[in-house]
């Protein structure tokens, strides 16, 4: 049985470098090809979710901190209060998929579904009490509605995100499954991740 | 100087959760002034500058959307202004403006300190002072890509329109496309790690820790000064909630 810190030097070893660097760079570049494409999702855990599923728990949390704090430093500071549910992010993928979720699609969908339930519990706090629930952002005529119904600011930001991060990180990790199933095996075994993609022989 | 600037993000983040408004409206001016006059806290360059404006457009835009929706919708307490149909209460006032000064105060001190500090200044700092070396070499990988990647997209773009994608057609088609486009940028992207992981190891990476140069600097009088005031800023509200 490895240590900890064992399976943590296996886990951001080889290919993990540049593909964890490769995942912070998709995570703040992809808005580029949603915007262009006109599609209202964010996908900016994608590369979180890809380096996950190939590397492993910490690997993901450590690329979606990362990808927030460079977002800070490109004049978006709010990114930076938003560092735990993005390591929340890395840490359940890569739960789910040791367990081999990431071998169907409809357990990726469940897995997503889930995924954006954690995700709007753990953003609805930091989007109430630190941005008192506007974030300038799409999704905030959301929170208004919310609030228009009576209720208070922690429960309409919970009903916002309960809205729209489960379509968005399900979006997320079909697109994440759809690739990595692509992935031919020769290049999947370079990654740590790979064993509980494999179906089993 | 780099920790002299990060403690000063610290106090600033700590202020904003343990002194009252009007302290952090203060320290909201004085972080205003430091990004403005002081050079060691100036944003480093023109397009630093550039973003520092945006950003306090942003940040005013944001304070009068979080003030208003909060007047609007919270309707405990005295009534401010009543326009009928819209009534804008004092306690919803007092929230907004709360959550508004904690916004910009934290945002401020960490725009400030990023614009201030390249971030490959901010890599070899971190290498100086012993983070591992995973995280320095991610950190400088990505800013690589940082600037490949956006040419690359709109190459994926181009070749899959010239195929026939429907990147203009309606929602479905162009949601089609996304799979499209993404696919080849995440294949693309594994495949050149695989390719770089290569290279690191060739060139003996990551080097044993005995062969790493560490320049440890001592932190500066500034420096403890900030750390102290945390301490104290913690202590008295702890001292205040018992």
């Amino acid at each position: 049985m490895p240590t900890f810190r064992e399976r943590l030097r296996l886990e951001m070893s080889g290919p993990a470098i540049p593909l964890m660097a490769f995942g912070v760079a998709i995570n703040l570049t992809v808005g580029q090809v949603t915007s262009a494409l006109k599609i209202p999702v964010y996908l900016d855990s994608i590369g979180t979710v890809l380096v996950a599923v190939l590397c492993g728990p910490w690997a993901a949390a450590l690329t979606g901190s990362l990808a927030n704090i460079l977002a800070s430093s490109f004049g978006n500071p709010a990114t930076m209060f938003f560092i735990p549910v993005v390591v929340a992010i890395g840490l359940w993928t890569a739960f789910i998929a040791r367990h081999g979720w990431f071998r169907s699609l409809p357990l990726v969908v469940v897995g997503g579904v889930l995924q954006g339930i954690i995700a709007a519990l753990l953003s609805a706090p930091i989007s109430a009490y630190v941005f008192g629930g506007t974030m300038l952002s799409g999704t905030d005529f959301l929170v208004i509605f919310f609030r228009s119904l009576g209720n208070d600011v922690f429960w309409s930001a919970l009903y916002q995100g309960l809205t729209s991060d489960p379509i968005d990180k399900v979006v997320t990790y079909v697109i994440v499954f759809l690739t990595v199933r692509r992935l031919p095996q020769r290049i999947l075994t370079r990654f740590p991740g790979s064993r509980s993609l494999l179906d089993p022989q | 100087m780099i920790a002299t600037k990060l403690s000063f993000v610290l106090f600033c983040w700590t202020a904003a959760f343990a002194l009252p408004t009007t302290v952090q409206v203060v320290f909201m001016h004085a972080t205003f002034v430091l990004g403005r006059f002081l050079p060691l806290f100036r944003p480093s360059s023109a397009q630093a500058r550039r973003l520092y404006v945006r950003f306090l457009l942003y940040a005013g835009l944001l304070s009068a959307a979080v003030i208003i929706l909060n007047a609007l919708f919270v309707r405990n307490g005295e009534i401010l202004l009543d326009l009928g149909v819209v009534q804008f209460s004092r306690e919803g006032v007092e929230f907004g403006l709360r959550v508004s000064v904690r916004l910009v105060l934290m945002s401020t001190a960490v725009l400030v300190f990023f614009l201030s500090t390249p971030l490959r200044d901010l890599a070899v700092f971190l290498d100086s002072a012993g983070a591992p070396a995973v995280l320095t070499s991610v950190l400088l990988l990505s800013l690589e890509f940082l600037e490949r990647l956006p040419q690359r997209i709109e190459q994926i773009f181009t070749a899959q329109e010239a195929r026939g994608a429907p990147v203009r057609a309606g929602f479905i088609g162009r949601f089609r496309s996304l799979f499209s486009i993404l696919g080849p940028l995440i294949l693309s992207s594994i495949v050149e790690s695989v390719e770089r992981s290569h290279a690191l190891a060739l060139k003996g990476f990551p080097a044993p820790p005995e062969h790493r140069i560490r320049t440890r600097q001592p932190l500066t009088i500034p420096a403890w000064s900030l750390i102290a005031g945390v301490v104290a800023m913690i202590g008295w509200k702890l001292w205040e909630s018992f």
